[in-house]
């Protein structure tokens, strides 16, 4: 054995003694397990959901305000009771959101009013809505990498008389398409499912009827 | 009556298939966890990307079945590897931002923690290609040949990557071994 073999050797035995004792976490083997059944992909963005600190997807946003933003929202037309912990009011200032704890476009605002966030607004994202340019599309396989339910969004650092306005929609269980934009005046009251942006060029965007 | 008969050995085949996978999830995910840390040095993240692997080796299982833990290594580096594309495309004022008191790395109160916080942050000095070429070819055992096709790198490359990786990673492990020692 050469001193490269054995220097090899060494580093493989060295990575192994590093790892050995990481061991998956029971969530994970519970999701793992609970993939057959068909609940493989919820289970990650529930495991993902509880997890509010991990900044899962950065987005290239032209908003100073969001530090990273990824939006989840539930389809459903009914209101779904909103979690005590889905919005999270800092020290600082800053305001987590949770969008996959609100469940609902109405109940989601009501919330930020709630809270005296003034300057943040979630709109539905239909087919039906005209297209405008001011919003940043994206489209992301969370099947890869998948955000989690998460806004970070810094109020004091908005300018004011600005309004941040995020839409976003499962297009199928593997895509998730996010518009942002920033908005002075009238604010847009939703956002079209037809955008243009990084990852929306490989999606196909089935008909949508009515509003969500 | 053929029909129902279809179903049953179908429905049967499928259940079978779930018990397959379910006995090789259960009994590779520890070395895929592992491998996917040293690769991401990230447990979160690598938790993450294990699922994610873990759900494209169901969704293939017909021809994964064949050789499960072949299949799912190369899925977890093809995961990791568009997590890698897409990390390289966010502006930078973005990347690494931390959020204020939240997730704090564990620290490393035992001798186990230690010494793999020593091997990631040795990792975290590497070049990329030579940290993927390392933990591929000396955690997950794969040849020269198979490191070059999965990470689309000619072989002189990666055998070059290779040699300037374990040299340097044990100049930087040799290093911080010396440090804790003084």
């Amino acid at each position: 054995m050469s001193d490269f073999d054995r220097l090899g050797e060494e580093i493989r035995q060295q990575f192994h003694a590093a790892v050995e004792d990481l061991h998956p976490s029971a969530e994970l083997i519970a999701n793992v397990d609970a993939i057959p059944s068909g609940r493989g992909a919820l289970g990650l963005f529930g495991r993902l959901g509880r997890r509010p600190g991990r900044i899962a997807l950065a987005l290239p946003v032209p908003i100073a305000a969001i530090v990273a933003a990824a939006v989840f929202l539930f389809g459903g037309s009914g209101v779904t009771p909103v979690s005590a912990r889905a919005i999270t009011v800092l020290p600082n200032g800053e305001v987590r959101v949770q969008l996959s704890e609100l469940g609902d476009v109405n109940a989601a605002n009501a919330v930020f009013r709630r809270h005296h966030i003034h300057n943040m607004v979630v709109v539905p994202m239909t087919a039906s809505c005209p297209y405008q340019k001011s919003f940043t599309y994206t489209a992301d396989p969370s099947m890869n990498r998948p955000p989690p339910p998460l806004v970070t969004l810094k109020p004091r650092g908005l300018a004011p008389g600005t309004t941040v306005v995020l839409a976003a929609k499962s297009i199928n269980w593997h895509t998730l398409v996010t518009a942002f934009g920033s908005f002075k005046g009238q604010l847009p009251t939703c956002a079209s499912v037809y955008g243009t942006g990084a990852g929306m060029g490989n999606i196909t965007v089935p008909k949508q009827t009515g509003t969500k | 009556m053929a029909s129902p008969h279809y179903e049953t050995g179908s429905r049967r085949r499928a259940l079978h298939h779930d018990d397959e996978f379910r006995q090789f999830a259960k009994a590779y995910l520890p070395t895929l966890l592992r491998g996917a840390y040293l690769l991401l040095r990230d447990v979160d993240l690598s938790e993450d990307v294990v699922q994610a692997t873990m759900l494209r080796v169901f969704r293939n299982w017909r021809s994964a079945r064949e050789a499960p833990e072949a299949y799912s290594r190369r899925a977890l580096i093809n995961i990791c590897r568009d997590h890698w594309r897409r990390q390289h495309r966010l502006p930078p004022e973005l990347l690494g931002e931390d959020l204020d008191g939240v997730e704090e790395e564990t620290p490393a109160f035992s001798h186990r923690l230690a010494e793999r916080e020593a091997m990631t942050q040795a990792l975290d000095r590497l070049q990329d290609v030579q940290r993927e070429v390392l933990v591929l070819r000396f955690y997950f055992d794969f040849s020269v040949a198979q490191t070059a096709e999965m990470l689309d790198l000619p072989e002189g490359t990666v055998k070059s990557a290779t040699h300037r990786g374990l040299i340097e990673l044990r100049e930087i492990l040799g290093a911080s071994t010396d440090e804790s020692a003084s």
